[in-house]
């Protein structure tokens, strides 16, 4: 039985919402403290819209498919359930549900891929706090053990994750049994879980 | 393999499914059906729970990105106008359950006392937004640090900036707001410094209306009348 959460009081300046916890700024938002949901925004925006150009590889699309998810989060934050997962998760999940759906609306001869590299260049974020900092640490590494993944697995792994494919899609686009594909998926995701836990093993 | 009381769903055996499962990878279909197979199957649970975390880290380990500013100026819009109506329409709702209410429940308020209420939801639905219900914010960029950042809330004629990230002020100087009018610099008694954390939220004091920018500047303690040192935040209203 997870812990109830604290409840702030009256005072809801910029300064104070700043220092709660995500948990604790949703709970804010049950009583319609659009203030909270700010906080919230602020701090996850970069890495949601991130995502989502990522998945749907331009950034009008991508600025739809973040608006939407956000609105959505908001009408829906009584449903959001700490013990499934953190804000932050609940956020990219849904940003990234929202942007297969769009990419999967989209016609295939629209799809185009962004040049990482490139916007890398031109549109890195500043490092805005310390948690920031860490956060950017942890996507290089997770960027570093995706790399050093076989090609057969991390493929699958970005065809469903970033791609939004089925196992059966991705087996048919392939040409291979479905067993083969589930298989390829769970020892990526068990080596990258492994990999990030001992990140002394990534290959600099 | 498979948990005591969970039905056999897949060929390949428990919990083979996981993986695909984490990854959004399953038809709908499959989907359904693994989300109740896990209600009884303590591997499946167990294997999802082992790999959901590398799940979420795959979300944020693309290119970081900065978001636009107008893209915050639309969520946050929507919100506040959201936030707002559900206040409207909790006060008309309270009302309507009173004036339904049993009349020998009623019967304990006075008349005036109804009037009261209807006035205060008159009030409520008549008054202004709020200051935060129809800000506009501007993000703006902090020259200090690529670690700062500030925005400006600007709603009618108010305007409050919040820092982040700032540096300390130098010992004997303070930021001072500024006011960009046509082409001159009036200064304004907002003087501030910021926590150990680089932030502060700082009411820019008179109507900004007409204004076409916000500045701060680095100044002796005490605060210059005119600029002394270049700005560090250059907030455009216009």
């Amino acid at each position: 039985m997870p812990k109830p959460l604290r409840f702030v009081g009256g005072d809801d300046s910029a300064e104070s919402l700043r220092l709660l916890a995500d948990e604790e700024l949703v709970a804010l938002t049950y009583r319609s403290k659009p203030a909270a949901f700010e906080v919230i925004y602020d701090r996850h925006v970069d890495a949601a819209f991130s995502l989502a150009v990522r998945i749907c590889g331009q950034r009008a699309l991508a600025e739809d498919v973040v608006q939407e998810a956000f609105l959505s989060l908001w009408r829906t934050r009584a449903r959001y359930d700490r013990t499934r997962g953190s804000v932050r998760t609940w956020i990219l999940g849904t940003v990234r549900n929202r942007a297969i759906d769009a990419i999967r609306q989209r016609s295939v001869g629209d799809r185009g891929r962004v040049d990482d590299a490139g916007l890398e260049e031109r549109l890195v974020a500043p490092e805005r706090t310390d948690l920031e900092f860490v956060r950017r640490e942890d996507a290089r590494l997770v960027r570093q053990a995706l790399d050093q993944l076989p090609d057969e697995q991390s493929r699958v792994i970005e065809l469903a994750y970033f791609g939004g494919l089925t196992h059966v899609q991705i087996a048919s686009m392939l040409d291979m049994p479905v067993g083969t594909i589930k298989g390829r998926m769970r020892l990526g995701l068990a080596k990258l879980r492994a990999t990030i836990a001992n990140p002394a093993e990534i290959a600099p | 393999m498979n948990g005591a009381s969970a039905p056999h769903i897949d060929p390949d055996g428990c919990p083979s499914k996981a993986a695909a499962y984490v990854l959004g990878a399953l038809p709908q279909e499959e989907l359904d059906e693994f989300e109740r197979h896990m209600d009884s199957c303590v591997v499946c649970r167990d294997a999802v729970a082992g790999m959901q975390p590398v799940a979420d880290a795959l979300a944020s380990s693309v290119t970081p990105l900065t978001s636009p500013a107008d893209l915050r100026e639309r969520v946050m819009s929507s919100v506040y106008g959201d936030a707002r109506e559900r206040t409207s329409s909790a006060h008309a709702s309270a009302v309507r359950r009173w004036a339904l209410a049993p009349l020998r429940w009623r019967s304990a308020v006075t008349v005036a006392a109804v009037a009261a209420a209807v006035t205060a939801l008159l009030v409520i639905a008549l008054t202004p937004a709020t200051t935060s219900s129809r800000a506009r914010v501007i993000r703006v960029e902090v020259t200090t640090t690529p670690r700062a950042s500030a925005v400006l809330r600007v709603s009618g004629g108010h305007a409050e900036l919040e820092v982040i990230g700032m540096p300390q002020s130098a010992p004997n100087r303070v930021y001072e707001v500024w006011i960009k009018r046509g082409g001159a610099l009036l200064p304004t008694n907002a003087l501030f410094t910021v926590t150990d954390r680089g932030s502060a939220t700082v009411a820019v004091p008179g109507d900004v209306r007409g204004a076409m920018a916000v500045l701060v500047t680095s100044e002796p303690r005490g605060g210059s009348p005119a600029p002394t040192r270049t700005p560090v935040i250059v907030a455009p209203l216009s």
